[in-house]
């Protein structure tokens, strides 16, 4: 030991004051599954941050159940190193996380440690204004009807069947549903992708919430992410399969708090919670070991509460209060597509409005899978662009009309001419709409290209080379009426009819040349 | 456990007092061997330590658990006179707090004067 320490050393011991009286401690009287029992206590509150005095560290705890003769807690920290018989604090503080704009880019555990070997964050003499970050809790009352407003701004998705039919306003909640492999987390990071390349607004920041999962496919996603460039507007809260349930509880909260930050500072930012079925079967583990009583399928009677305070908490803030607004996009896995088990009917009605991707669809090659008919947007027409309002507004009704009439395709020899091309335009439309994943459309592409569909210019094109077509047409436009047309219709968002009359005259003349 | 450890105290507390002092022994028997049936006879010193916190309530007292460093030093038995009667004063040796004592009262206030808690907040400051 050096003479400086020595020395240090020495003066404190001099100078040392012991703290007289009596402490409240409470005392682990029973430790297993990250769960802890803690005599004594009593004047513990809900949701408090408890410190565990560990052999040689404080170990974080949640205070979760208040009984009469006991606390029921959640450790934060490596359960293992906690013994029956050791002392309990009361923080006084409850749980919240340091938010700020040096998030981004990052991926962190729910309790804002970093994950990704980036080195500490929010260390001092940082280069961003709000170096130290702002402490947000977890858990935070949602904004209240005042401080709202209706929802008014897309969030483009990139996604040209949802932009296009089931629009997400800035502010909504948009649940994600569907089996298992169906393409749920591909809409999530196509959206995320696509805020890369939507121009016109302000720029989205994009939360990942990342729950139960296995580390593998989180570290593809990030790893993709980062190949694309949109790291540099994202940040990943990661708690993996390999987590304690604790932390899959709180991730969600987490990510919601990282938003609200830029909520607050007026920005606009998406969190994507992927998925509620594994948050809300780590809150059930958590519950039954806490022996709290089980519901239906054994969830805790406050499952409903739990994810309708977290998805209350998206909103488009008021101009008073800075105008920002928190996107939520929960997914929900469904067992063999069944929406009417208990989280999927819970979400779904919590929710603005549902994105139902079918598994037979998938496989029938139809991707992006959605379901037209059962997913429905209840807000975001309200923040659809007038481009998008007046070349899709048909666009619903002939989908429907055509898989009414699509058991009927294979007699199409019978049908009368009106039914015939009814059929011909759903099967169009239905090529058109699909697309490849992490390949996001630009709005001003959707809405030229579902324009050139709807229009009947593409009739006497064959099924099989629509896509070409429609490729075609893009670089045609991309080379000769960048300026014209498609800077037109980003900048204003709308589809005057001049722009349409030269577009008509564009589409001819592509005609023309890709004949010849 | 089948039933919490304050539960079967405060069970047989109730019985041994309804019961009254001729039918004690039984009643210890038969506890007992309700315990063994339960399974639950290898946790008898947690619900004798729930007992021993019902009867201190009852006399108006406090449940005092102490942890000394060492047993033989004269400081503890100082201190477990300073208590009242009424208290019920559990000693109990805990070499690892090096030396000095460490007091909890009614499992809810702690007093600790041993040198590991010294040498602790020395070490965090």
């Amino acid at each position: 030991m050096s003479y400086e320490i020595l020395e240090k050393l020495k003066k404190e011991i001099s100078g040392f004051k012991e703290e007289k009286g009596a402490r409240e401690v409470g005392i682990v009287s029973e430790v297993g599954d990250g769960i802890l029992r803690i005599a004594g206590l009593s004047a513990a509150l809900a949701q408090e941050l408890l410190s565990i005095e560990a052999d040689n560290e404080k170990i974080p705890a949640l205070a979760f159940n208040l009984e009469e003769n006991f606390i029921g807690a959640v450790i934060l920290g490596e359960g293992d190193k906690v013994r029956v018989g050791a002392r309990v604090l009361k923080t006084g503080k409850v749980l919240s996380i340091k938010a700020g704009d040096e998030l981004l880019g990052r991926v962190v555990d729910p309790l804002g440690q970093p994950l990704d070997g980036k080195g500490v964050l929010f260390a001092k003499g940082t280069r961003l204004p709000d170096g130290q970050g702002k402490d947000y809790f977890l858990e935070r009352r949602a904004p209240s009807v005042i401080e709202r407003e209706s929802v008014n701004t897309p969030l483009h998705t990139g996604i040209k069947a949802i932009d296009a039919m089931i629009p997400i306003g800035r502010g909504q909640r948009e649940l994600i549903i569907g089996d298992r492999q169906t393409g749920k987390t591909a809409i999530a990071l196509d959206t995320i992708l696509n805020q890369l390349q939507d121009e016109g607004r302000r720029q989205v920041i994009s939360i990942y919430v990342a729950i139960g999962q296995k580390n593998s496919k989180i570290a593809k996603n990030i790893a993709m992410l980062e190949g694309r460039g949109a790291m540099k507007n994202t940040i990943v809260v990661s708690a993996p399969a390999s987590a304690p349930a604790s932390l899959q509880y709180l991730a969600p909260f987490a990510g919601a708090a990282i938003g609200e930050y830029f909520m607050d500072t007026g920005r606009d930012a998406v969190v994507i919670y992927d998925d509620l079925s594994k948050h809300a079967d780590a809150y059930r583990q958590l519950s039954l070991l806490l022996r709290r009583p089980p519901g239906r399928e054994a969830y805790p009677g406050d499952i409903f509460y739990l994810h309708a305070r977290l998805l209350e908490r998206a909103a488009k803030l008021s101009k008073e209060k800075g105008g920002g607004s928190l996107t939520a996009l929960p997914i929900i896995e469904t067992k063999l597509g069944d929406v009417s088990a208990y989280i999927p009917t819970n979400v779904i009605s919590i929710t603005d409005g549902q994105i139902y991707l079918e598994s037979g669809l998938f496989y029938q090659g139809i991707r992006p899978a959605v379901n037209v008919g059962l997913s429905v947007s209840r807000v975001g027409s309200a923040a659809q662009t007038k481009a998008m309002k007046k070349v899709a507004g048909k666009m619903r009704l002939e989908l429907a009309q055509f898989r009414e009439l699509a058991a009927f395709v294979q007699f199409s020899s019978d049908l009368d001419p009106d039914t015939k091309k009814k059929i011909a335009r759903g099967e169009l439309l239905t090529e058109v709409l699909k697309q490849t994943d992490l390949e996001p459309v630009p709005f001003e592409k959707a809405v030229v290209t579902l324009y050139v569909a709807l229009s009947g210019a593409m009739d006497n094109v064959p099924i099989n080379k629509a896509k070409n077509y429609a490729d075609g047409l893009w670089d045609w436009l991309e080379k000769l009426h960048r300026g014209d047309i498609l800077d037109a219709i980003r900048k204003s968002g709308d589809f005057e009819s001049e722009v349409e009359e030269k577009l008509k005259g564009a589409v001819k003349d592509y005609g023309i040349s890709a004949k010849s | 456990m089948k039933y919490p450890a304050e539960t079967y105290a405060k069970a047989f507390l109730e019985g041994l007092e309804d019961a009254g002092k001729k039918r004690e022994r039984a009643l210890v028997k038969n506890f007992t061997s309700l315990l063994e049936r339960n399974g639950d006879l290898a946790d008898h010193d947690k619900i004798y330590l729930e007992m021993e916190k019902l009867i201190a309530k009852k006399s108006g007292g406090r449940f005092i658990s102490m942890e000394v460093a060492d047993k033989n030093g004269a400081g503890a038995k100082k201190l477990t006179n300073l208590f009242s009667k009424k208290d019920v004063v559990k000693v109990s040796v805990l070499p690892e707090l090096l030396a000095g004592t460490r007091i909890l009262i009614d499992q809810e206030k702690e007093l600790d004067f041993s040198f590991k808690r010294r040498l602790k907040d020395l070490f965090e400051k």
